[in-house]
């Protein structure tokens, strides 16, 4: 081990065979090196000829080619280091001092993977929980699934819009599909659990058209509610996920606004509510309604015993 | 129909003191033979394969079933259900229908068939003998087709002539091959229907991969017929997609093109249907199948099935057509609730009891008792 000052071109940027920082570009980093300089040296692997690998300290790198900088002291391994040995390196580095985000942990294990060797059982259970994981197999197939998201992408989930399941469940859809999702959330916003939703429903309409998801999304209506200015993003993501529902349950959805269309012919006060099967599987219906006097619950009695008389009731129990 | 021919056979200690045991092998002349001491062993190696679905039916394992063979038919827990029963002669089914419940109902990826068919008919005759004033029907199609594997196994030739000495019960041989050779010349008196579960030929050209194509089944059918069996029809299950109508019209035409309605027993109907796993495993197994993309909502013991007003129109529009050529066949839903009898039937039971007493007398021998007799033989009342 030896540190020296290197030149920077003296260091090969375009191999990035340890690295495991997403977003090179730190402007905060920048900032502190312009302030008060390199704290800790870079480390660098000794390659052939005078050109060096990159181990630790890919963002100050960056950042010093970006100020203008001509050398950095670095610590210098030799050729012979393996790459293990050299990525375990870097992954303490990057540990002990920041948190590491989703995707750098996907990064962590291809790299882990593909280019140390490292097996299965040994990912699942030595360097998941290093990385702050569970070590389950499924955790593993979905961070390395999201080694193959697309750029648009990597941005949702570096900005936490899109959340590490929905990131993986698209990473492996066509590049084609996950552009198109890029697209559709520079307007809408979804929470998690709308997320998975419309991501059910997407896939099993696009299992019958022709056109796959895409054609589902570029449905008139969906693509309008996308783009509706009377609607933030949070209710346009809402809108598409009540019309995605609408195309995949039309007859449900029907009989739901059907019900609830008689229901309000009814006239009753919103002190009550008539509530259907879920499902329709039975007529049953569940009257609730909530009085705080004799006198309201009079006024509610008559006001049911009244709807009760009105043929719209009868309509309550037929499902079409 | 694609026969099956296993890669290898694995045969339980105890199986080789089974004559079954040696006249299956006999009929595998070139496939490789083991011993093996606990199927279960053999299973657990055969589940953890990747695609244990596809490559664990490539292994036959012939073994003795140390439980019992005949219990009540599992849709016995329904509103209204047929008090069926089942014999499990085998496990398994090599046609890899896409919709099949056995993908995941079964631990079992490999197909099993049970060696000790004595001990089964003795159980058999047991039960049925105890309870001389009741009527077995009683089926082999439930956790394997019953005919798929009757040139290997030649079961039929054992159970059809044990089930023609017993007064009080019939077999229902159900299946979707056309191997009815053995059933020829068979003396049955009456006590076995052979019954094939039928679909539109778009589904049994699309979800039914490796089984006989509606066409074969039917020549079975007639030819089972021609030798005197009784046949019944199962259309389960009905598959609703963009164009079902004409194809199950012509399914329905189809059949009664083939088959005199007189001799048919009983029609069944039963709209597809899920659980959740299954579901996801199609989809997972099958991804080119469009049955797991129906207007499915979840309903008794959480199974997914069509919204009901899908479910009463296909029962309904089915049983029309029924009737239009075969007025007098019966017509019964599987695992069905009384509200979808009463919107897509034109007939309802008054319970279990009654539905089952109904079949009995499609089926029952002249000299069996009384109870039945004022039950009426068709469903159009």
């Amino acid at each position: 081990m030896i540190f020296q000052t290197v030149r920077l071109e003296d260091i090969d940027f375009s191999d990035e065979t340890f690295r495991m920082t997403e977003n090179l570009a730190s402007d905060g980093m920048a900032a502190s090196l312009r302030e008060v300089g390199l704290i800790n040296p870079v480390v660098l692997r000794a390659s052939a000829g005078t050109v060096a690998t990159i181990v630790c300290g890919f963002r100050r790198l960056h950042a010093l080619r970006r100020l203008g900088k001509t050398e950095v002291l670095a610590r210098i391994e030799p050729s012979s280091w393996l790459p293990l040995e050299a990525f375990t390196m870097a992954l303490s580095d990057n540990l002990s001092h920041r948190r590491i985000t989703a995707l750098e942990c996907s990064r962590a294990l291809f790299v882990l993977r593909d280019r140390c060797g490292v097996d299965r059982e040994s990912l699942i259970s030595r360097y998941l929980p290093m990385l702050g994981l569970k070590p389950h197999q499924n955790v593993l197939r979905t961070y390395l699934e999201l080694g193959l998201l697309a750029p648009a992408l990597r941005d949702l989930v570096g900005r936490e819009e899109i959340t590490v399941p929905t990131a993986a469940r698209l990473a492996v859809m066509p590049a084609s599909v996950q552009e198109r999702f890029g697209a559709m959330f520079k307007d809408v916003r979804l929470s998690a659990s709308f997320q998975r939703k419309v991501l059910d429903l997407l896939e099993e309409l696009g299992a019958t058209a022709s056109g796959g998801v895409l054609e589902v999304m570029d449905h008139p209506d969906v693509s309008a509610a996308c783009k509706d200015p009377a609607l933030s993003a949070f209710q346009r993501g809402e809108r598409v996920h009540d019309l995605l529902y609408r195309l995949r349950s039309p007859r449900l959805s029907r009989a739901h606004e059907r019900f609830r269309a008689n229901e309000q012919s009814l006239g009753l006060s919103g002190k009550v509510c008539i509530v259907p099967d879920p499902f329709f599987e039975t007529s049953r219906i569940r009257v609730n309604f909530e009085v705080s006097s004799p006198g309201e619950l009079r006024d509610v009695a008559s006001a049911l015993n009244r709807a009760a008389q009105d043929p719209t009731a009868d309509r309550l129990f037929q499902v079409e | 129909m694609v026969p099956y021919r296993p890669t290898r056979v694995l045969v339980q200690t105890e199986s080789w003191q089974d004559s079954m045991t040696a006249e299956i092998l006999g009929r595998l002349p070139a496939v490789p033979v083991s011993t093996i001491d606990r199927p279960e062993a053999a299973i657990a190696e055969l589940s953890s394969s990747s695609d244990s679905h596809a490559t664990g039916k490539r292994t036959l394992i012939l073994a003795r079933n140390p439980g019992q063979f005949m219990k009540s038919c599992p849709g016995s827990g329904a509103e209204i259900c047929c008090n069926y029963y089942v014999i499990n002669f085998a496990l398994n089914c090599h046609f890899d229908c896409t919709y099949c419940i056995l993908q995941s109902y079964l631990d079992n990826p490999a197909l099993v068939v049970f060696t000790n068919c004595e001990a089964l008919m003795d159980e058999v005759i047991a039960q049925v003998s105890a309870q001389p004033g009741r009527f077995f029907r009683i089926g082999t199609g439930e956790l394997a087709d019953s005919l798929a594997l009757d040139d290997l196994t030649h079961y039929s030739l054992r159970l059809v002539p044990h089930f023609a000495g017993l007064r009080n019960a019939v077999l229902e041989l159900k299946t979707k091959s056309d191997r009815i050779a053995n059933l020829r010349g068979l003396e049955h008196k009456g006590h076995t229907v052979v019954s094939w579960s039928v679909n539109s030929m778009a589904i049994c050209r699309a979800e039914e991969l490796k089984a006989a194509p509606l066409e074969e089944r039917l020549a079975a059918a007639r030819q089972c017929q021609n030798w005197g069996y009784r046949i019944g029809f199962h259309f389960d299950p009905l598959v609703c997609y963009e164009g079902w109508e004409e194809d199950y019209h012509s399914a329905v035409e189809e059949i009664f093109r083939e088959i005199d309605p007189a001799g048919v027993a009983w029609v069944s109907l039963g709209a597809l249907r899920f659980t959740p796993h299954l579901r996801e495993l199609v989809r997972r197994r099958f991804p080119k199948s469009k049955v797991p993309y129906g207007e499915f909502v979840p309903g008794h013991h959480s199974k997914l099935r069509y919204f009901r007003p899908i479910r009463e129109e296909m029962y309904s529009k089915m049983t029309a057509w029924i009737r239009e050529l075969a007025p007098q066949v019966f017509v019964y839903l599987c695992m069905e609730d009384r509200a979808a009898w009463r919107h897509g039937l034109d007939w309802t039971p008054r319970d279990s009891q009654d539905l089952s007493d109904r079949m009995d007398s499609l089926v029952s021998i002249s000299d069996f008792g009384l109870r039945i007799a004022d039950c009426g033989l068709r469903n159009t009342d």
